[in-house]
């Protein structure tokens, strides 16, 4: 398999840090952004496979980043799994539209995210 | 009565009663006053016309009719006067009524507002407590000083959590009187220290300078030592949490010339509250709204701040800042001086 690339954006040092391990030690290559606009940036450049993104971020939240991506036509086929602290339930409509394959409600288990990454990525475990 | 279907429908109750009392009845009076004119005139009219006398009767019975109408377009007049005036009070009652469903439903979105916040502060801590454990657990952390790491990780992490539990519970009960607050001789400049020792953490991991400024000379003022340092480390905490990276904080403790004051300032090169906002961040679950996209928040923590500075310990908090070039926060609280003490 080729080695993968997963943009992983929070303005959480610590659950960036902790997602980036897991993820590196799966073997994905992993980019990463501490907020919306540094992502949009990040992912025109690099073209990821996979974008996991918190919703509640300053400037640009997780959602308008996916909207975003999805509007741009280098982007606009980056499936997106969405961490979320708040509880929310996104419109299915928002999620279908925006590219957002699963939402994880925080706390979250590494190991499910990487169960989910690899669900969402058509990788077998 | 058709006429006077009252209470109307806004006015049933008490208040129906009182308007019946006062409107009513100056209405009625002024309609058997007209009857009255009316039957008078025509009485005396009869009277003299059975007498003989063939003009006088038929004025006096004229001027008795008259009187009458005059009485009963006056009874018209006041009753449209009252509808009208019935309108007012109705339209007045339906708008004090909308007004307070608006503040009803203001209430409710603030305390949704509120339960969400506490709920992402909460969960975002956890959230990197219960990550760290797992990889520990999995010994996915290569190595040992990358296992230290997570470990002080979960360590200030719990901490964190422990502040915002300690910030909910204390508000709670300084406004129910029910917090025991226990005074001694504090040294402000050591509880600023302790509480810089415990932001210090966060402000390394944004790249934030962390400046100290403390007395040569120790000063003291008749505190609750654990509160004051709630105080200090919210104030620290909110001053990191809006300071974008490779900012700085720094930390004043001054005593006044006299020594009767001291003056204990948080200045910070963050992002700045917009003046509409200015007067109101330290009340309760008041959020700048530019400032909530900024960072999250439950809108206790300044709260809490004025609450122990000046509730409890009877000193003064305020706050200047300029946008987009930062904040200045402080408190001053009396310190403890020779009057002082032959008073005590």
């Amino acid at each position: 398999m080729s080695e993968k690339t997963i943009l992983v954006v929070d303005d959480e040092s610590h659950i960036l840090n902790v997602v980036s391990l897991k993820l590196r030690n799966a073997g994905f290559r992993v980019i990463t952004a501490s907020d919306g606009q540094e992502a949009l940036d990040l992912a025109g450049q690099e073209r990821p496979d996979l974008v996991i993104t918190d919703y509640h971020m300053p400037h640009l939240s997780g959602l308008e980043l996916c909207q975003r991506l999805r509007q741009s036509e280098a982007t606009s086929d980056i499936p997106a799994i969405m961490l979320t602290a708040r509880g929310y339930q996104l419109e299915p409509k928002d999620t279908e539209q925006s590219g957002i394959r699963r939402m994880l409600s925080k706390p979250f288990s590494p190991r499910n995210l990487l169960a989910t990454v690899n669900e969402v990525l058509g990788i077998a475990a | 009565m058709g006429r006077f279907a009252f209470p109307p429908p806004v006015f049933r109750g008490k208040g129906g009663t009182g308007l019946r009392e006062t409107h009513v009845r100056p209405i009625n009076r002024s309609i058997l006053l007209a009857t009255g004119g009316a039957f008078t005139g025509a009485g005396c009219g009869l009277a003299s016309f059975v007498g003989h006398s063939p003009a006088f009767p038929w004025l006096v019975a004229a001027c008795g009719l008259a009187s009458a109408f005059a009485c009963v377009a006056a009874a018209r007049r006041q009753q449209r006067a009252f509808a009208l005036k019935t309108r007012e009070l109705e339209i007045a009652l339906e708008l004090a009524r909308a007004e307070r469903q608006a503040a009803d439903g203001e209430l409710a979105r603030m305390k949704n507002e509120f339960t969400s916040m506490v709920s992402h502060e909460l969960r975002t801590p956890l959230a990197s407590i219960k990550a760290y454990v797992e990889m520990l657990i999995d010994g996915e952390a290569p190595d040992d000083s990358t296992q230290r790491e997570f470990y002080e990780v979960i360590q200030n992490e719990a901490n964190r959590l422990g502040r915002l539990i300690d910030n909910v519970l204390n508000i709670s009960r300084i406004e129910a009187g029910l917090v025991r607050v226990r005074r001694e001789p504090v040294d402000p400049a050591d509880v600023v220290r302790e509480a810089v020792d415990t932001i210090a953490p966060h402000a390394r991991q944004k790249r934030i300078a962390l400046g100290v400024h403390l007395p040569d000379e120790s000063c003291e003022t008749l505190a609750d030592r654990d509160m004051l340092y709630q105080a200090a480390v919210n104030l620290l905490s909110n001053a990191v949490k809006y300071t974008p990276e490779g900012g700085a904080v720094s930390v004043d403790v001054a005593a006044d010339e006299d020594r009767r004051k001291v003056l204990i300032r948080i200045i910070d090169t963050g992002v700045g509250i917009p003046p509409k906002d200015l007067p109101f961040v330290f009340d309760k679950f008041y959020r700048a709204e530019a400032n909530n996209r900024i960072a999250p928040g439950t809108g206790l923590g300044l709260s809490l701040v004025r609450h122990i500075v000046e509730t409890v310990h009877g000193g003064r908090v305020w706050a200047e800042s300029q946008v987009g070039k930062g904040s200045t926060f402080a408190a001053e609280l009396d310190l403890v001086t020779s009057d002082s003490l032959l008073c005590c």
